[in-house]
């Protein structure tokens, strides 16, 4: 029994954290991530170019190889605006005061200069705030580039998409890991190949899928299962595995009747 | 929750009873025996990242235990229905994670020494928090981030694949769970290893 018990020591280990207090998340399965075609990013060395080519490695080698998740971030190419305060608005963080970057649906990525949102000039390589909630919903998040330094641009490209899905980690609720193996981590590591356990789990746990069979999804679309805790979290998330599960049971042993029949 | 467990335990027993059926003649004849299993599960291999320079996950210490029957459905092959639990695994934070594996796979003994295994597990994976804030550095300072307060529960179905080498009562099984076998972008492939007991019913 001793020996069992040593199963269950903490690990010393630190775990993932959210951005809000509520635990705030996209309600839907799937969010598409943008980049606002007005942006400047002269300053951060990139371009509006290379910033949707990053957008899909961002999550597809990332957020989106998670199967105990079900949310599918998608490539949603150029966010259309003309509103200048992507570029130059303040993006308030603090409780109380009024954010200057425009609403948002889904995630939009812009380059800022505003020094407020960096301060100190500062090694501060991006910034993201989920700046549309409703209630537990997240409805909007921008993610904005540095723009008044070339720090950005001086990283290399798998580390400027290991940015860009950092922040994204941030749109869709997470906060900090301090594991320097998650994605999640507050700063670029030499070599970012894929997420974290740390992310995995944050993930899972923001946007739990309920039922997935075999990656298909919904395809018998009937009964979800319910958390009590939180019937929203059942929004879009497929089946429940009572009638794939029933329906695998009812193929094996029709199948198992014919092979009994024949042997 | 609780409702959501009750109906796993009948979709389970729905997916059992249906190859049941078919099974034997009678149930008491053909339950070879009961099975007692330890091992360490390894999940998403190759597909998390372990340090700061790349490396990805290959084995990772994950104690579980479980059990399990057998029903002949004809000579050599088996029924086996089976219920793993990875022991609790602590995340840090007050955030601990568990996981439930119900199981059933086909099982083909093709030697004495050797079975091969197909089945499919419905993966359920729960994370709780104590919840809290924790200050953590956020690149120009430091911010509070916040520990989740709540129970999460994600359920999977795998595609199971294994080998198993049988010496007298004992067994060690290399198994593979594969999830969303169907949809490339998210495949993954997690193994256990594990070592069991065989209660042999008919001898005993």
């Amino acid at each position: 029994m001793k020996y069992l018990l040593l199963f269950f020591i903490p690990s010393l280990s630190f775990a993932f954290t959210l951005n809000n207090s509520i635990g705030a998340r996209y309600k839907k399965d799937k969010v598409s991530v943008r980049v606002a075609s007005n942006t400047n990013c002269t300053t951060a060395g990139t371009t509006i170019d290379e910033l949707e080519g990053f957008i899909q490695p961002a999550i597809k080698d990332f957020w989106n190889t998670v199967p105990t998740s079900r949310l599918i971030l998608e490539d949603g190419g150029t966010y259309e605006s003309s509103d200048n305060l992507f570029n130059t608005g303040e993006l308030c963080l603090n409780a109380g005061c009024a954010s200057a970057v425009p609403n948002v649906t889904d995630i939009v990525i812009a380059c800022n200069t505003n020094a407020t949102n960096f301060p100190g000039a500062s090694s501060l390589l991006a910034l993201t705030l989920p700046n549309v909630i409703s209630g537990k919903d997240i409805k909007g998040s921008v993610v904005l580039i540095n723009n008044t330094n070339g720090s950005f641009g001086a990283l290399t490209k798998n580390q400027k998409i290991a940015v860009l899905s950092h922040e994204i980690g941030h749109a869709i609720g997470l906060g900090h890991s301090e594991k320097k193996e998650a994605l999640m981590y507050y700063s670029v590591v030499p070599k970012r190949s894929a997420l974290g356990q740390d992310d995995v789990d944050g993930v899972s746990y923001l946007y739990p899928v309920q039922g997935d069979i075999y990656g298909l999804g919904c395809f018998l679309n009937t009964i979800a299962i319910v958390n009590k805790n939180d019937d929203s979290d059942n929004e879009g998330g497929g089946p429940g595995p009572f009638w794939p599960t029933a329906f695998l049971g009812l193929i094996l042993g029709l199948s198992l009747k014919k092979f009994k029949r024949s042997t | 929750m609780k409702f959501g467990f009750i109906k796993l335990l009948l979709a389970f027993t729905v997916f059992m009873s249906l190859p049941l059926t078919h099974a034997a003649d009678s149930l008491t004849q053909s339950l070879k025996n009961i099975g007692f299993h330890g091992g360490s599960l390894t999940e998403f291999v190759g597909a998390t990242q372990v340090d700061a320079n790349g490396k990805t996950e290959t084995f990772h210490f994950n104690p579980m235990i479980g059990f399990s029957t057998e029903v002949e459905m004809v000579t050599d092959w088996h029924l086996i229905p089976e219920f793993n639990w990875v022991l609790p695994r602590d995340a840090g934070d007050g955030i601990s994670k568990n996981l439930f594996m119900i199981r059933g796979d086909v099982g083909w003994r093709y030697s004495d020494y050797w079975r091969l295994r197909m089945g499919t597990s419905i993966m359920v994976n729960n994370i709780r928090g104590s919840g809290g804030t924790k200050s953590m550095n956020n690149g120009s300072g430091s911010s509070d981030f916040y520990i989740p307060a709540e129970s999460k529960t994600a359920y999977n179905n795998t595609l199971d694949l294994g080998v198993e080498a049988l010496l007298d009562d004992f067994g060690f099984r290399f198994q593979t769970y594969i999830y969303s076998p169907l949809r490339s972008d998210r495949r993954q492939y997690s193994y256990s290893l594990t070592m069991s007991y065989y209660y042999d019913m008919e001898k005993k």
